[in-house]
């Protein structure tokens, strides 16, 4: 009896705290929530997308709007070498602007050295991923991701991880960073936060949109943009024979789009028919969030926007260049995985000519958007 | 009976105020002292206390770890695990605990009630921290060595807990969760989850200086079938019962962690094949399945109970 009593007298403490919301934690709990809530466009200046022809309207998590403040901070912590522990590398070291935010490795180097097992991911368009990484289906917003760089120790890649305060200090001891923070959130009394690190840089890469390239110009009635080869490529890329459109189709030429008129959220994987020697640990795809050997070996198809600037291909960077992968796929697979029971059916093999391997090559290279990799807004602020 | 009310009243101030202002209140204290004293109870403010160890010797930072096993020289030394074999720099050393209950000589089970604290308990979760940042040691300076919560002084039959923390809590967004849910070194964001136990050493051995010991447990095989809700295919959290002969009185004892016991069957010497570490990540982590059993945990399934954990048991204070 005297334990039930206990144990009752226990729980209503714990509830009476909670409720009310004064615990030291929960109290600055609810006060974020009351800010996240009290959210609107006097937040700060509101961004105003200027989208290409053909390109839907961006889905912006409700908990952080675009605002031109937000952007802006973000760029600079883009850029940030403070964002390592070592202060030898940004995001910006393996998101380069002139290679369309990849950084032309086969996989990436963190700031201790340690080898990412992963080829870098070009961020032309990122706002509109359904999914970010190559394999994660959990990863669904920059923000979450963001932290994966920041605060991962397998692979090391900023070296941050129970080094948040050292972050914060960093950042609020430099000249240029309180002024940014409280531009960027002006309704909060301390802004300096990994949360809010986290929505800023979110919302710049949100801001990288590329959608200028030659076949953009094509397609809004240019037809002088594309030479003969390269509409000769577009033929085969979106005809029966290729079909590469299945899983690079739409206007961000991959298979998994989200923006405000996504009702219906399909999120694919593929297995692309690389050797099985391409899946092994810490490559297994897929498969690593669902241990479904049928998901071995499968990943994203990414966007192909700049995919000339983005060699080397695939998600472990296997693939030397464009006409490794046309030869890859007009292989049906490469190696044991082209008898891979988790192949792809649309990745099969097909006849092409070598003149049409490179009009399919002319082809990808339309859609390299110069102004993308020279815009100066998405360049280092410093 | 209506004493016994002002009383449960009085009491339940004390530990409001002590849930919301933290424990450090002497105030606080004294109040709560006062109303156990006035329930006519022997129970006051404390909690279940742990002891990490690495064999003989203390599991601490910023000094070598040796003396806990036998001698380097012994012709059967890669027979051995490593962290009885070699000096050690330990790295880190946290995990997370939960669901606590002890069963009364009558057999009865009481579910120890965790207020959260601000610091080291949230909802029912205790961060357990072991490392202090110095030396080799990475993660923070503070150290947190118990699960506070009120105990009656006197033998219990069994305690038992949870290495880890609920499926419910486990895919909170941490970065705006209260401590000790928000911490970096314990977020694995790559899973929208928590690592549940970090234990990470160096060898300080001449001959394989700078090899290491990796464990991490945390749930994996985890997906979102529908938005906000997670499934794991392997849960990976150790329920750890302990029901010493002799009984367990929280008072007297405390619960004993030995971090030689929990990488039985690793050998990081450079003959032994040198680093080893296991993410919990499934069949791509072949090392795992040798240390899990460790912990009661069976590694192709996730599932506890499957053998006898050896990593804690009880000693006295």
């Amino acid at each position: 009896m005297k334990e039930i009593l206990l144990i009752t007298i226990l729980l209503f403490s714990v509830i009476g705290c909670g409720s009310i919301g004064i615990g030291k934690e929960q109290g600055k709990d609810l006060q974020a929530g009351l800010l996240l809530l009290g959210q609107e466009s006097s937040e700060g200046t509101p961004y105003i997308w200027d989208l290409p022809n053909g390109f839907p309207r961006p889905k912006i998590p409700e908990n952080n709007p675009m605002t031109l403040e937000k952007v802006n901070l973000g760029r600079h912590l883009f850029y940030e070498t403070e964002l390592s522990e070592n202060k030898s590398q940004a995001c910006a070291s393996c998101h380069q602007q002139d290679k369309a935010f990849t950084d032309g490795l086969a996989v990436s180097s963190g700031s201790t050295g340690q080898s990412h097992p992963r080829n870098a991911q070009h961020l032309s368009n990122a706002v509109y991923n359904l999914r970010l990484t190559w394999a994660n289906p959990l990863l669904k917003n920059l923000e979450d991701q963001a932290r994966v760089p920041m605060f991962g120790d397998n692979p090391i890649e900023l070296g941050m991880k129970d080094k948040e305060d050292l972050l914060l200090s960093r950042l609020e001891n430099d000249p240029i960073y309180p002024s940014l923070f409280h531009a960027a959130f002006p309704k909060d009394p301390n802004p300096f936060s990994i949360l809010n690190i986290t929505k800023a840089l979110a919302s710049f890469q949100r801001s990288l949109i590329s959608g200028n390239s030659a076949y953009d110009r094509f397609q809004s009635g240019d037809i002088s943009a594309l030479s003969a080869s390269a509409i000769r490529g577009k033929n085969l890329f979106f005809g029966e024979r290729g079909e590469c459109f299945h899983c690079h189709g739409g206007f961000n030429f991959t298979d998994t789009i989200l923006h405000t008129g996504t009702v219906f959220e399909e999120v694919t994987f593929h297995n692309n028919g690389l050797d099985s020697s391409n899946f092994t640990s810490p490559n297994g795809g897929l498969y690593e969030f669902t241990f479904s050997e049928a998901d071995r070996g499968k990943f994203r198809a990414p966007s192909l926007r700049n995919v000339e600037l983005t060699a080397p291909y695939m998600h472990d960077g296997s693939l030397p260049d464009l006409l490794s992968v046309i030869n890859h796929y007009a292989n049906g697979g490469s190696g044991d995985g082209t008898l891979n029971p988790n192949k792809d059916p649309f990745v099969r093999s097909f006849s092409l000519s070598e003149s049409e391997k490179l009009d399919l090559v002319e082809f990808l290279k339309s859609l390299t958007d110069e102004n993308f990799v020279t815009n100066p807004a998405f360049a280092s602020p410093f | 009976m209506k004493y016994i009310y002002i009383c449960a009243l009085v009491f339940s101030f004390a530990l409001f105020f002590q849930n919301c202002e933290g424990s450090s209140s002497s105030n606080a204290s004294l109040a709560l002292l006062a109303g156990s004293k006035a329930l006519g109870s022997s129970s006051k403010p404390t909690g279940i206390s742990f002891h990490a160890v690495v064999g003989d010797s203390e599991a601490v930072c910023g000094q070598e770890i040796s003396g806990h096993g036998e001698s380097h020289s012994s012709s059967t030394v890669h027979a051995l695990h490593v962290a009885g074999v070699m000096p050690i720099g330990l790295k880190d050393l946290r995990f997370y605990v939960s669901e606590f209950e002890l069963v009364d000589e009558n057999d009865n089970i009481i579910v120890l009630n965790i207020p959260d604290n601000g610091t080291w308990q949230y909802s029912g979760v205790t961060l357990l921290d072991f490392e202090n940042a110095t030396g080799s040691c990475t993660g923070t300076s503070d150290m947190n060595k118990i699960v506070q919560t009120a105990l009656e002084n006197k033998q219990y039959k069994t305690i038992r807990f949870t290495l880890g923390v609920p499926e419910s809590l486990n895919h909170i967004d941490y970065s705006t969760s209260p401590s000790p849910l928000n911490i970096s070194g314990m977020a694995w964001g790559w899973t929208m989850g928590y690592r549940f136990f970090v234990g990470e050493f160096y060898s300080n051995d001449s001959l394989s200086p700078g090899n290491s010991a990796v464990l991490h447990l945390g749930s994996s095989g985890c997906t979102e079938p529908s938005p906000g809700t997670y499934s794991c295919a392997n849960s990976n959290r150790a329920r750890i019962e302990l029901s010493p002969i002799e009984g367990f009185n929280p008072i007297t004892q405390e619960i004993q962690f030995d971090l030689k016991k929990a990488f039985v069957g690793w050998d990081i010497s450079t003959s032994g094949g040198g680093s080893k570490s296991c993410h919990s990540m499934g069949a791509m982590d072949s090392n795992c399945s040798v240390v899990y059993p460790n912990f009661g945990l069976d590694y192709s399934s996730g599932n506890s109970g499957s053998t006898a954990q050896s990593v804690f048991s009880i000693v006295s204070k």
